[in-house]
């Protein structure tokens, strides 16, 4: 019988004490809308890629210059073809470059194969009309309002 | 090989045979001398006559009910002694031994039954293929009682099952003790039965929860541990058997509104429409007897706006039950459900970020459909030694989806089974049969296909003393598509040792298949961003189960009415394990992964106490479950299993008023298989699982009212990537019985 109470008790205790522990919670990052104007039919799809905000773009062709190495993430890929989609990436607060780049692989390997973006360079065609863009993410706070125009 | 001898085998030879037999039997049954038992079952409180109490022969199926009175006859008895058993959800059930039955004299037994304040019935039906006392079970089961049932008025059998200790479900696919994980649908290693007739679909291997009357559901019985050699493939990870009731003998109407209410999520950002959304369920039913026999039908409307954007389903369903009563010798059930639906699609959130929406272009993705469910059963009871039950199921199911990704299906199973129960002796029975089924399918995302399976089982169980020894087998084999799939033998043993009449010890080993399904074999679809291809080359996968268990049921100690406590250390292993696996293209094929095993332990705690007054239940579940090489070293987790489950609940019943809180808790998931982790950002949406419901209801006359709010504290988590779970809603049930 005492045993019986006191596993009631603890239990009512556990029950009460979890209030919200743990629980999906409000994040930041950024969202908005890719809209391309034209794909390259050597292009498998396209993807957003977030990089550190020290990665120098002029010299992203440079033999020996390792994008990967300022690589923080990236949507979920796109498919060639695709006339529009929205995307949203998760990030922490701070700051960051952001840009859409052309696939030259098969965006399903892409998701699959994380580990590929070691080799990111060797895959990825950068759009004619588009530049990095920097963002600031503050805390729980959504960018909003980062659409992107692409021609590739 | 025998498969040729399958091929010549017409599905309607054995029903012939059958009928054949039972012709020749009801012959020779004529012209017999017997005895007779009767009399009167009373409650012992009030001395009122109880209607419908079940008696029944203790180690046959021979047995009658009590009419509305509470008078009953048990009449075609051989001469010898007999111990005759009386049962009454509700009551306790009670034995009366050395029954002496004599030619032409009537045996008069009048008996009272007492109260019994347990919800969960001790007499169980599935583990066995007959009617045993839950402490002389083989295996691990759990039963849920029609009072657990309506005190909750769920809409799908779902919500109740998620509170049983062991048991989870994702996406509304069953999971006892983690055996089936994730499968997207296609697929499981838990069977669900209805009335005993398998209601799984016949291209996924699926279960649509709607087709189950859970308004009328009288009971439910977990299986927890393999039961292939009895109930073929699927039955490898557990069994799950619905069963309906029969209609009382007093007539009675139902009518029954529940009114339900989401909440707007509490984070703001997540809020994505103006209204709340809303959920109605209607249910008209009547039952009633007619001379011998009696029927309930129920009509039921349902209309659910969904906690999220494509979680929306409206639905219109219609059951009945008939049940035909011939005498001691011979019944017979005739159950049909007809469910018409129409719902939204759902695959993955629109983002992170908004979880509750549909990726952009897919909010007009839906399904709509019609399934037509008929089981019918025949009871034939030829001497208190041999009775004969035939099941008879037909299933048609035929949907579209609309939107992005138009698609249909068309599907139809028919089974068949024939099961024989002798007793040799008092101490030594059998059971044995044999099934046919017969699937059919024609999909836009599997062609068309068709799959058979033939089968035979054997149960024999012997007592010896304090001891029951059961021994069975099954043989089953399979054909897709006219080519034979596998052919599969397996045996199961099992002890139980019964020293006190409060505690039970069973310790169980046996073999469990699965045979793939033709979503498994021959889908051929996109999923999200995910490819499914087809993999003709499946073939069975095989498990060996071992179980120790043991159950103590005791009553009336102190304050405490009844005190219940369950332990089982089980492990499975696994062969040729079936999973969906994308591969470094991230096409998904369904593949036999090497080897896996799930070990585990689980506790469970259940007691009443003072007269009623408060009744509470606990249950810890641990598993451990890996995916191994042939050697047996571990390779990894397996995938969409929680290793912590927890699941607690009390009532308080004071004053007329039902006041009751549950609460589950299941671990973070360890893996997934879909969606990469992304460790650079830490997005990963996997966090432990805290619900929390609490209820309160009242009666007052023919009226029975039920306030509850589900998910107490809008807990947010998935167990699906990308999946977004069930929101916080508060419905109102109003009902009347009259």
């Amino acid at each position: 019988m005492r045993f019986a109470l006191t596993f009631i008790i603890v239990s009512l205790i556990s029950m009460t004490a979890c209030e919200k522990p743990e629980s999906l919670e409000a994040i930041a990052g950024v969202e908005g809308r890719v809209i391309f104007e034209s794909w390259s039919d050597s292009l498998e799809g396209a993807v957003v890629v977030v990089f550190d905000k020290s990665l120098d773009f002029e010299r992203i062709d440079e033999p020996g210059y390792k994008v990967i190495d300022y690589f923080i993430t990236y949507s979920d890929p796109i498919n060639s073809g695709t006339s529009r989609v929205d995307y949203f990436i998760q990030l922490e607060t701070g700051e960051y470059q952001l840009m859409v780049i052309g696939l030259l692989l098969d965006p399903a390997q892409l998701l699959a194969n994380e580990e590929l973006f070691q080799e990111i360079q060797n895959y990825i065609v950068i759009p004619e009309n588009s530049a990095p863009r920097g963002i600031v993410i503050r805390e729980k706070q959504i960018n909003e309002q980062t659409d992107w125009y692409v021609q590739f | 090989m025998n498969i040729h001898i399958y091929q010549k085998v017409k599905p309607l030879r054995p029903v012939l045979c059958l009928i054949l037999l039972l012709s020749i039997l009801s012959v020779a049954g004529f012209g017999q001398s017997t005895g007779s038992v009767q009399g009167r079952v009373t409650d012992a409180k009030t001395g009122e006559g109880l209607p419908g109490v079940n008696i029944h022969i203790q180690g046959s199926s021979f047995g009658t009910t009590s009419n509305l009175d509470g008078y009953y006859q048990l009449s075609g008895l051989s001469p010898g002694e007999y111990t005759l058993s009386f049962s009454m959800m509700g009551y306790a059930p009670y034995n009366e031994k050395n029954i002496g039955v004599v030619l032409d004299v009537p045996v008069q037994l009048s008996v009272q039954l007492k109260l019994n304040v347990l919800a969960s019935p001790q007499v169980v039906v599935t583990s066995s293929r007959k009617e045993q006392d839950i402490l002389q079970s083989p295996f691990s089961v759990s039963a849920i009682g029609p009072r657990e049932i309506q005190a909750k008025a769920v809409v799908s059998m779902i919500d109740i099952l998620s509170y049983e200790s062991g048991v989870s479900t994702i996406k509304g696919q069953l999971n006892i003790r983690g055996t089936s994980g994730y499968t997207m649908g296609a697929g499981t290693r838990s069977l669900l039965l209805l009335d005993g007739i398998p209601m799984l679909g016949s291209a996924a291997g699926n279960v649509t929860w709607a087709t189950i009357p859970t308004s009328e559901v009288d009971r439910v019985e977990i299986v927890k541990s393999g039961g292939s050699a009895l109930y073929g493939s699927s039955a490898m990870g557990g069994v799950v058997n619905i069963i309906t009731r029969n209609a009382p003998l007093k007539p009675e109407t139902r009518i029954s509104t529940k009114i339900g209410v989401y909440s707007h999520p509490r984070i703001d950002e997540w809020r994505w429409r103006e209204s709340r959304g809303l959920l109605y369920n209607t249910e008209i039913s009547h039952s009633r007897s007619i001379g011998n026999h009696a029927a309930w039908i129920r009509v039921q409307k349902r209309s659910d706006d969904g906690f999220m954007e494509l979680n929306w389903e409206e639905a219109v369903n219609i059951s009945a039950k008939l049940k035909l009563n011939f005498g001691s010798a011979h019944s017979a059930a005739f159950f049909v459900n007809i469910l018409d639906d129409k719902a939204g699609l759902t695959s993955i959130w629109k983002s992170s970020a908004n979880p509750f929406e549909a990726p952009e272009g897919s909010s007009k993705d839906g399904t709509q459909g019609t399934k037509i469910v008929l089981n019918g059963h025949y009871n034939y009871v030829y001497s208190p030694d041999l009775a004969i039950k035939t099941k008879t199921s037909a299933y048609w199911n035929e949907w579209t989806n609309f939107g992005a990704d138009p698609n249909y299906s068309n599907e139809n199973r028919f089974y068949e089974e024939v099961q024989a129960s002798k007793s040799w002796t008092s101490s030594l029975t059998s059971i044995f049969g044999l099934t046919l089924q017969q699937n059919n399918v024609s999909a836009q995302i599997f062609g068309d296909h068709n799959s058979s399976s033939f089968a035979t089982f054997l149960l024999m169980e012997k007592r010896l003393r304090q001891f029951t020894l059961s021994a069975g087998s099954r043989w089953e084999t399979y054909q897709v598509d006219g080519k034979s799939q596998d052919e599969v033998f397996t045996p199961q043993l099992a002890l139980n040792w019964k020293p006190t009449p409060w505690l039970g010890l069973r310790i169980s080993t046996g073999k469990g298949f699965r045979v793939p399904t033709v979503a498994e074999m021959f889908t051929s679809a996109r999923r999200s961003i995910f490819t499914v291809e087809p993999n003709p080359d499946l073939i069975s996968e095989t498990s060996i189960n071992r179980e120790f268990g043991l159950t103590l049921l005791a009553g009336q100690m102190g304050v405490l009415d009844l005190i219940k406590l369950d332990a089982a250390i089980f492990h499975n292993k696994f062969e040729n394990f079936i999973e969906p696996v994308p591969n470094s293209d991230a096409v998904i094929h369904f593949t036999n992964i090497a080897d896996a095993r799930i070990m585990g332990l689980e506790l469970g705690l259940g007691l009443s106490a003072f007269n009623n007054l408060i009744d509470y239940k606990s249950a810890f579940t641990i598993l451990d479950p890996m995916e191994t090489d042939a050697e047996g070293e571990i390779l990894d987790t397996l995938s969409y299993r929680h290793r912590y489950h927890w699941i607690s609940s009390m009532g308080i019943h004071y004053w007329g008023m039902d006041a009751s809180i549950e609460y589950r808790y299941l671990s973070r998931m360890e893996s997934v298989e879909l969606f990469q982790e992304n460790d650079l950002t830490g997005a990963d949406a996997r966090v432990p699982i805290h619900i929390m419901n609490v209820g309160i209801g009242s009666s007052y006359h023919d009226w029975h009212f039920l306030m509850r709010v589900e998910n107490v504290f809008q807990y947010y988590y998935t167990q699906l990537e990308r999946n977004i779970e069930e929101e916080r809603i508060a419905t109102f049930t109003i009902e009347r019985r009259f």
